[in-house]
Parts: structure tokens; C-alpha cells; sequence
């Protein structure tokens, strides 16, 4: 086996979310396998927290709203004249409103798929600039498994990332002549902020049901990370408009 | 928000026209409300009034009156 397959030195990622959860553990991971981070998010004192925990130096944090969807592909471009061609570009930014149908207004509605969706193609098209991508490169964009199974009062949010899984397939396809691979990672249930927030508003009996659907129980943040990790690298060279489930086994019933 | 607007959107919440809720109803009274009212009522707290409600406080609500006091109408 090839070690050096999944070396990523010498190697720029751009990683949105990078100020929490499933983003921050995968700018720290990323740094420990040797790649450059650019991190962003909007919380410029959380993706400090994230710079401080990682390995190596010259990762740049670049704090930016992605509900600004039209400044994304001008963006990328100042970004990549300073840290020079990206070679990975990680979309983890999300939100995830429970909110069920009959109180769901369409600003809610849009506020979700700008952000989980409509950010991600955004940045697709600025990375795929001439200028912004090395001749080799990799996108990882994050679905879920709401977006290949249902569940009460999510249905905007599991709309938004099934519609990551149908973009990443066609853009894989367009972009593969330029050398860009597309894919999209779906967790299951991971600790992260995110899933806080969402349990707050279950009964204890509730977050045990969710749990049960999880033959190997919870996931952890670095269990999503090892996972985008893989198809970032060279390992995963033949890989792309594909949908790597990483769910502990929810899916699988 | 003013109560007559909050009890319009109960209405909506468990199924009912608008203009039926007076505030006294009890909620195990009402057909509509179930679980899928209850996250919508944490979803609209936290929409209109920045509060956060849990199902624990709902659990403790019986009447659509005690939902309000909630979010401090
Ligand atoms: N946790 C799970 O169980 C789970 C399961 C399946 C899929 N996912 C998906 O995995 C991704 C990461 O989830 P997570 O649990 O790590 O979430 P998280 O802890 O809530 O982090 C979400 C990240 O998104 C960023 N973000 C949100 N809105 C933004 C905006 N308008 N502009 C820029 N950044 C924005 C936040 O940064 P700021 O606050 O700094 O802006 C934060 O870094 C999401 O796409 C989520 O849908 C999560």
C-alpha cells in the first residue's frame, strides 16, 4: 500500500464551517496530514480557536457570510491570489431548522437552501475559476442522511441536502475534463453543535429513539473527517459524483 | 406580538380555522394538537419570540393560555 496517497502537503483546502463541528475537526485533520487550511465561517473568535488547534503553520482564516451568495465567486478569487491555486475545497457550513410544515414560512424555506445549497454551487463555480484551482483537485461537499431518508419536520433541510447529492453527480460529470472531482460525504447523527441544539428542543425519550437508529451508535466528528479526508487525497483519484454514506449503520434498515 | 395574532397562530398549529381559539382550550381537548404541534410550537417561539421552549415546559402546559404565558404573553 501506498502511505503517500493520503499525504496532503503541499496541498491548499478551503474549508467552510471550519468553526465548528464536523468543519473544525476536518481543518485540524487536514492540517495534521500536512495541507494548507483556509478556514471560514462568520465567528472570526471560534476559527482562532480552530487555528490554535492545529498542526503546521501559513493556514489562513478568512471569516465570510456564504448568505452573500452572489461576493462567493469574487471571493475565492482574492483568496486564491493570495494562498495560490486550491486543490480541495471542503463545504461544510449548514443549518438545520426543525421546523414542521404547517408553521414553515418561505423565508425559512430559502434561508435553508441558500445556506446548505445555494452557497455550495456558489462556490463550486469560484473554485472552478481559472486561477482559483490546481490542476488536480477535490470537492467534498456535506449532505446528510436526511437527504436520502426522511424524518418529521425536516423537509426543508433533507430538500437541501438531497439536492447536494443530485448537484455533486452532474458537476462531477461537467467538471471531470478540468480535472475537478465532486462528491458528497452523508453523516448520520453527530455530536457537534448542531446536533446540541437540535436535541434541546427532544424529549429525553425522543434523542433515545434517534440513538437506536444507529446500529453503531452516535458519530463522532472525526468519524465525518476521516471520511472527507479520503476523498480529498489521491486515494481517491477514481472517485467522484458519489454519495459516501457515513451513518453507523442508520441507513442500513 | 399581540394575543389575538398568537392565537391565530395556534389555530394554525393544531389545524383549526382561524378565529376558533379563545385561549381556555384545553390541548388534550383538541384533535389537532400532537407531536408534530409541539415542534412547531418550539419552531414559532423561537421564530417570533427568540425564546427557546422545551418539551418539557410544553409537557407542563394544559391550555392553549399556558402556551402564551410561555412566550411571555
Ligand atoms: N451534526 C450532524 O449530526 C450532521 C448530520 C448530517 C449532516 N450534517 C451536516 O454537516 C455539516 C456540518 O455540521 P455540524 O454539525 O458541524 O454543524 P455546526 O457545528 O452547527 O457548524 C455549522 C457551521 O456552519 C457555519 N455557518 C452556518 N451558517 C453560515 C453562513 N451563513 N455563512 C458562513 N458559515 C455559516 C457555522 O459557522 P459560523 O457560526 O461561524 O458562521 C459553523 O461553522 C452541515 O452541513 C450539516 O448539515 C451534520
Amino acid at each position: 500500500m501506498n502511505h503517500s496517497l493520503f499525504e496532503m502537503s503541499g496541498k491548499t483546502v478551503l474549508v467552510t464551517g471550519a468553526s465548528s463541528g464536523i468543519g473544525r475537526e476536518t481543518a485540524i485533520l487536514l492540517s495534521i496530514m500536512g495541507a494548507t487550511v483556509v478556514l471560514t465561517g462568520r465567528d472570526t473568535g471560534r476559527l482562532e480557536e480552530t487555528l490554535s488547534r492545529m498542526a503546521g503553520d501559513g493556514h489562513k482564516v478568512e471569516p465570510f457570510d456564504l448568505g452573500d451568495v452572489d461576493a462567493i465567486p469574487a471571493w475565492i478569487k482574492r483568496i486564491a491570489s493570495q494562498t495560490g491555486p486550491l486543490h480541495g475545497l471542503v463545504h461544510s457550513a449548514g443549518i438545520q431548522h426543525t421546523i414542521p410544515l404547517r408553521v414553515l414560512s418561505a423565508a425559512k424555506l430559502e434561508e435553508q437552501m441558500r445556506t446548505n445549497f445555494t452557497s455550495a454551487v456558489m462556490l463550486l463555480k469560484g473554485f472552478r475559476q481559472k486561477g482559483c484551482v490546481a490542476p488536480r483537485s477535490s470537492v467534498v461537499l456535506l449532505s446528510s442522511v436526511l437527504g436520502l431518508a426522511g424524518q418529521p419536520a425536516v423537509s426543508v433541510y433533507s430538500a437541501s441536502k438531497a439536492a447536494l447529492i443530485g448537484f455533486a453527480r452532474s458537476a462531477a460529470v461537467e467538471l471531470a475534463g478540468e480535472g475537478i472531482r465532486v462528491n458528497c460525504v452523508a453523516p448520520g447523527y453527530v455530536e457537534t453543535e448542531m446536533a446540541g441544539e437540535i436535541r434541546t428542543k427532544m424529549t429525553p425519550e425522543q434523542f433515545e429513539a434517534i440513538s437506536r437508529l444507529h446500529p453503531l451508535g452516535l458519530g463522532t466528528p472525526g468519524d465525518i473527517a476521516h471520511s472527507i479526508a479520503f476523498l480529498l487525497s489521491e486515494a481517491g483519484r477514481w472517485i467522484t459524483g458519489t454519495t459516501l454514506v457515513v451513518d453507523g449503520g442508520y441507513t442500513a434498515h | 406580538m399581540q394575543k389575538e395574532e398568537f392565537l391565530q397562530h395556534m389555530s394554525a398549529m393544531v389545524d383549526l380555522d382561524e378565529g376558533t381559539l379563545t385561549g381556555l382550550e384545553k390541548l388534550e381537548d383538541l384533535e389537532g394538537w400532537s407531536s408534530i404541534s409541539m415542534v412547531a410550537f418550539i419552531a414559532f417561539a423561537d421564530e417570533h419570540f427568540s425564546k427557546r421552549v422545551s418539551p418539557r415546559d410544553i409537557a407542563g402546559a394544559e391550555t392553549i393560555d399556558d402556551l402564551a404565558g410561555l412566550v411571555g404573553l
